[in-house]
């Protein structure tokens, strides 16, 4: 019996098995009774032999077995067509049921969601499997939210555009969502994301650059564009430039880094803070949007500041 | 410099492109860019860059195996979706390969992590108001170190030295400069032009 078959119409036809199976060792049963041991059996021995086989008993009361080589060789070969029956039917019945029991002991014991301040990576492709080994390294929470979602990492199988699967993995709590998915399926889980959680950073992937703006429009944060991307870094290579000497640093990304001037920092000057020394070399400094590239040693920083450098070994 | 794979990525190199779907014009061959007549009839012998962009990674194997093959002096770059064929896009002789899911998973990474560097980044590699430039080093400083120059105050931080074919990154103030280096810098794109006049007002100096 095929499994993915209701219970209902598993036991339906399981019934069916059943008495067709009785009434098969009746009719035998009866047949060879009267025309080959010449006895007169009752509808009860006929059943009552039916199901003492099939059930395999063992025993049948005396004047119910049959006992003509016919009879025993139908004997034998209808105990063998019964326990068929019955154990077939039996497992085809309670598999499913303990499949379910599985699963739900599985679940039980499944990664729990990040309740707060965490990131949602929508969708499971390459982009999004580098990234999470990231995250993790760092210790930053994350849920993927992916119909195909590895059930060994905290996630949510679903429908990334549902408000569903994003509630889920408690969006509203969440710091940022990554849309990783192509550009229709990013703007959609960009709506709805938009639409449970108003201060959440959103940051897409776009495939095709003509879609950049729709992506901003719909609510993410930042746009990152595939297309520019691969063909901006290819003209670096191909001008053979000095830009693409530091390619390694600005892919990586590891070297730069930022610095925010906080309270204690500020009022400071890098120079005072003998910034090369203890951080690297300043390249630029953000002041309320504005960059400053180069910003002269002296320069006092301002609570706020972020300063870009190049981290020194 | 000819192109294989007629897509987003390669549209305004403002080269020649195979495909086997490309619009009719002088600047696209129509082809399959895994065939050799194909890659012949572009010209591929006089050519001496290349860019393989094609949708299918073992395809776009395949075509930088037959350029280096047909033309070994070529200088290929190539994009790969798997990050298994990086290694064997090497070894059929690419010169650059670029895996897509590694360049984009650090750019959002950055944008989620240190979203200022991320956008600074971008102003060089993506909207280019900034660039990297390297100036050679005026005669006046040779054989003193970088921090007793006023090199850092009148033009910027010195972020790397090529000195021959070697390029030494960040180097610390007492770095001690040599003839012939080229010191490269971060600068605004519209400033570069203002210090050029000011690097050739130092070497003119010197005649």
């Amino acid at each position: 019996m095929p499994s993915s078959l209701s219970l209902k119409n598993r036991l339906i036809i399981f019934f069916l098995m059943l008495i067709s199976t009785i009434l098969v060792g009746s009719l035998g049963y009866v047949v060879i009774k009267i025309y080959v041991e010449h006895q007169s059996p009752t509808l009860t021995d006929a059943i009552f032999f039916s199901v003492a086989t099939i059930s395999t008993l063992g025993h049948y009361p005396r004047g119910i077995e049959l006992s003509s080589p016919v009879g025993e060789w139908f004997t034998i070969l209808y105990l063998i067509l019964g326990m068929g029956t019955i154990f077939g039917g039996i497992q085809a019945l309670v598999s499913p049921w303990i499949e379910l029991r599985i699963r739900n002991a599985i679940k039980e014991h499944r990664i729990p969601i990040p309740q707060d301040a965490h990131v949602v990576i929508c969708g499971w492709n390459d982009v999004a499997r580098l990234i999470q080994e990231k995250l993790r390294m760092l210790d930053i929470p994350y849920v993927i939210v992916a119909p195909d979602a590895p059930a060994e990492l905290p996630a949510v199988a679903g429908d990334p555009g549902s408000s569903e699967a994003l509630t889920h993995a408690n969006i509203n709590r969440a710091v940022a969502l990554l849309a990783l998915m192509d550009d229709k399926k990013n703007a959609v889980t960009i709506l709805a994301a938009r639409r449970l959680n108003g201060e959440l950073r959103i940051i897409s992937l776009c495939e095709r650059e003509e879609n950049k703006e729709l992506l901003l429009r719909s609510g993410a944060d930042v746009v990152v564009s595939r297309d520019a991307i691969l063909n901006s870094i290819m003209q670096h290579w191909v001008n053979g430039d000095f830009t693409h000497l530091f390619t390694s640093e600005i892919l990586g990304g590891l070297e730069v880094r930022e610095f925010s001037v906080d309270k204690d920092t500020a009022g400071k000057s890098l120079k005072e803070l003998k910034f090369r020394e203890r951080f690297g070399n300043a390249l630029a400094l953000y002041r309320r949007g504005n960059i400053l590239v180069n910003p002269p040693a002296e320069e006092k920083l301002v609570e706020g500041d972020v300063v870009i450098f190049l981290e020194g070994e | 410099m000819l192109i294989l794979g007629y897509n987003e990525v390669t549209k305004n190199f403002n080269s020649v492109i195979v495909d086997k779907n490309v619009p009719e014009g002088e600047h696209f061959v129509r082809g399959d860019p895994t065939d050799k007549n194909t890659l012949l009839r572009a010209g591929i012998m006089k050519e001496d860059t290349l860019i393989v962009a094609l949708d299918n990674d073992d395809d776009a194997i395949f075509a930088v195996l037959l350029a280096k093959h047909l033309n070994p002096r070529i200088k290929i770059g190539a994009i790969v979706k798997k990050e298994e064929s990086m290694e064997k896009m090497y070894r059929a002789g690419a010169d650059y390969v670029l895996l897509e899911s590694e360049i984009l998973s650090s750019e959002i990474l950055r944008f989620l992590l240190s979203p200022q560097v991320a956008s600074f980044l971008d102003r060089i590699i993506l909207t280019r108001e900034l660039e990297i430039t390297g100036f050679p080093v005026p005669e006046e400083y040779v054989g003193k170190r970088i921090r007793d120059t006023d090199i850092r105050r009148k033009i910027g931080t010195v972020i790397g030295v090529k000195r021959g074919g070697k390029l030494i990154k960040n180097p610390r103030g007492d770095f001690v400069l040599k003839k012939g280096d080229i010191l490269l810098f971060l600068l605004e794109r519209k400033e570069i032009n203002k210090i050029r006049e000011m690097m050739g007002r130092w070497i003119s100096r010197r005649d």
